[in-house]
């Protein structure tokens, strides 16, 4: 069960994707989720998904462990898919049932919708498969460095980040331990009504959050007996750098974008 | 009839994906019941996999596991009782402790059960006298005790299911020599007393050495050996080349028949052998 979470999970590789500067990933991800947002119609839509699968392609993570991280989200695209269908008015009405309309409008927006939702998803498990969580947190806290302005520890807020990141694999390994240990004293986890499944976690939540407690006590020891205050100015081992492979990632989701609005002006908006 | 019985059980973690490993390869095995058997083996070896087997925490991928002659698999919504039959104590069994006090703790098990409040109360008590906790502790918060006191307290809460088969995973983990010992005792005392099948898993010869009836040795997912602790030490060397020890008075023992003392080799515990030295020098002879 909580081995299904895949955010924040890294699949090793040497890929140009792995090998780009983590900041000029975040940022681009970013760029592609405004992009994503801005396709009117479906040439447009083609050119984004080719270009996110393009991008897969590159990564070499596996096409099947990416839907693994649809999977969990697969009933929120459903939801949002039909309530579109049934929402959006306007258009050429397809199907008249008594309670409500179906137009091809409204088919159009749930389409959209299913697809956008989806690249979503899989563009940002992209960026995290390639990446690795520390990378990552290092280069959200340069990305945020500016904030120090505004007398925002960033540092803090990144050290914050990587211990949880960090932590995900413990605690899950922990919740299996805490939930074995309980199965093998007969609890049972299964059945029974929403109520009685929710008592049934209490021998679970207990002991996790004790655990949990004192891992943070030691590691907050630990970390002072290295002399981490927190406050002062680190230096790091791995200076970022961004490189000419950096430079062709940014020129090619600049060309991303102009095609997009270039498509979206020439033909007709569906949405 | 062997109380446990598992034919070609293996389990392979991670199943389709290129990761996967086998954590228990092809395992045949018959235990009596009445006997207190001593797992022991490498770290990764597949002693942990192995026992979550015997009590349905873990199905394995191909083979089938048999308590009292019984399929577990083989009938649906079977397992709960299997879990009720085969008491699973794991490592650090502390951290499971959740109840506002140590009583509550001890009775999950027997409430998870559906025993009266009686039978409960019966069983708890008696759990708590095995493990030596003091009446007056079982009010407590299990948070308020000493580490030695939850481990016992956390062995209890299994003990109070009165399993026919009782498996602890390294009980004497990170506990004093002291502490170690008494645990021991404690396990012997309760095979002893309620007759059951008892399972320990255990890194330390010695520990297994003072209290098992047999020896079953892991080695790199597959079963080495099963059998009586005289016959698994007499098998020094193919110990050593699977990274294990005997125990260190019996290396002691062996090293002195190398120089050409004439003593047997066949003592596992330290009692043993200042008995077997002291009689030696009385004697003369032996």
């Amino acid at each position: 069960m909580a081995r299904d979470i895949t955010i924040g999970q890294y699949f090793p590789g040497k890929s140009l994707l792995h090998k780009m500067d983590p900041r000029v990933k975040i940022v681009l991800t970013l760029v592609f989720l405004v992009v994503i947002f801005l396709c009117k119609n479906f040439w447009a839509m083609g050119l984004m998904v080719a270009f996110l699968l393009g991008g897969v392609l590159i990564s070499g993570v596996p096409f099947k462990m990416l839907l693994k991280s649809l999977k969990g989200i697969l009933l929120i695209i459903f939801i949002t898919a039909i309530l579109n269908l049934f929402y959006a008015t306007g258009g050429k009405v397809l199907l008249d049932l008594k309670f409500a309309q179906i137009t091809d409008k409204g088919v159009y927006t749930a389409i959209f919708m299913a697809v956008r939702i989806s690249c979503l998803i899989i563009s940002s498990s992209l960026m995290t498969y390639t990446t690795t969580p520390t990378m990552l947190t290092d280069a959200i806290e340069r990305l945020l460095s500016p904030l120090k302005v505004f007398k925002i520890q960033v540092n803090t807020l990144a050290m914050m980040m990587t211990l949880a990141l960090r932590f995900i694999p413990t605690l899950i390994e922990e919740i299996d331990k805490i939930m074995n240990a309980q199965k093998a004293r007969g609890a049972d986890l299964e059945s029974g009504n929403l109520i009685e499944r929710a008592k049934a976690l209490v021998p679970i939540l207990v002991p996790l959050f004790v655990s949990s407690f004192r891992r943070a006590y030691e590691l907050a020891f630990a970390m002072e007996c290295r002399c981490y205050t927190g406050s002062n100015e680190r230096t790091r081992m791995k200076q970022m750098k961004m490189s000419f492979l950096d430079f062709i990632f940014i020129f090619g989701i600049i060309v991303l974008l102009a095609g997009v609005i270039l498509l979206n002006r020439f033909f007709v908006h569906l949405i | 009839m062997p109380v446990i019985s598992l034919r070609n059980v293996t389990h392979t973690y991670g199943e389709g994906l290129p990761i996967s490993v086998s954590a228990i390869k092809d395992i045949n095995l018959d235990i009596e019941s009445g006997e207190l058997v001593g797992i022991i083996g490498h770290t990764g070896s597949g002693k942990s996999t192995l026992v979550q087997h015997l009590n349905g925490l873990l199905k394995p991928t191909s083979g089938s596991v048999f308590i009292d002659g019984e399929d577990i698999w083989a009938k649906k919504g079977n397992i709960r009782q299997v879990r009720f039959k085969v008491g699973l104590c794991f490592q650090y069994p502390e951290y499971q402790l959740f109840e506002e006090t140590v009583f509550k703790d001890i009775a999950f098990g027997p409430k998870n059960m559906g025993l009266s409040k009686e039978e409960t109360e019966k069983s708890v008590l008696a759990a708590a006298k095995y493990v030596g906790l003091k009446p007056e502790l079982l009010s407590k918060s299990p948070f308020d005790l000493s580490g030695g006191e939850k481990r016992r307290a956390a062995i209890a809460g299994v003990m109070a299911m009165n399993p026919k088969i009782l498996i602890l995973d390294e009980p004497t983990a990170g506990l004093d020599p002291k502490g170690r010992q008494e645990i021991l005792s404690m396990i012997k005392h309760y095979q002893r007393t309620t007759g059951s099948t008892v399972l320990l898993v255990s890194h330390s010869m010695e520990d297994v050495a003072s209290v098992a009836t047999k020896i079953l040795v892991m080695n790199k997912s597959r079963l080495a050996m099963y059998d009586s602790v005289e016959n698994v030490f007499s098998r020094a060397d193919e110990l050593q080349k699977m990274g294990l020890t005997v125990p260190q008075i019996t290396r002691i023992f062996i090293g002195l028949k190398e120089k050409g003392i004439d003593v047997e080799t066949d003592v596992y515990t330290v009692k043993e052998g200042y008995r077997r030295l002291l009689s030696m020098l009385k004697g003369g002879e032996r």
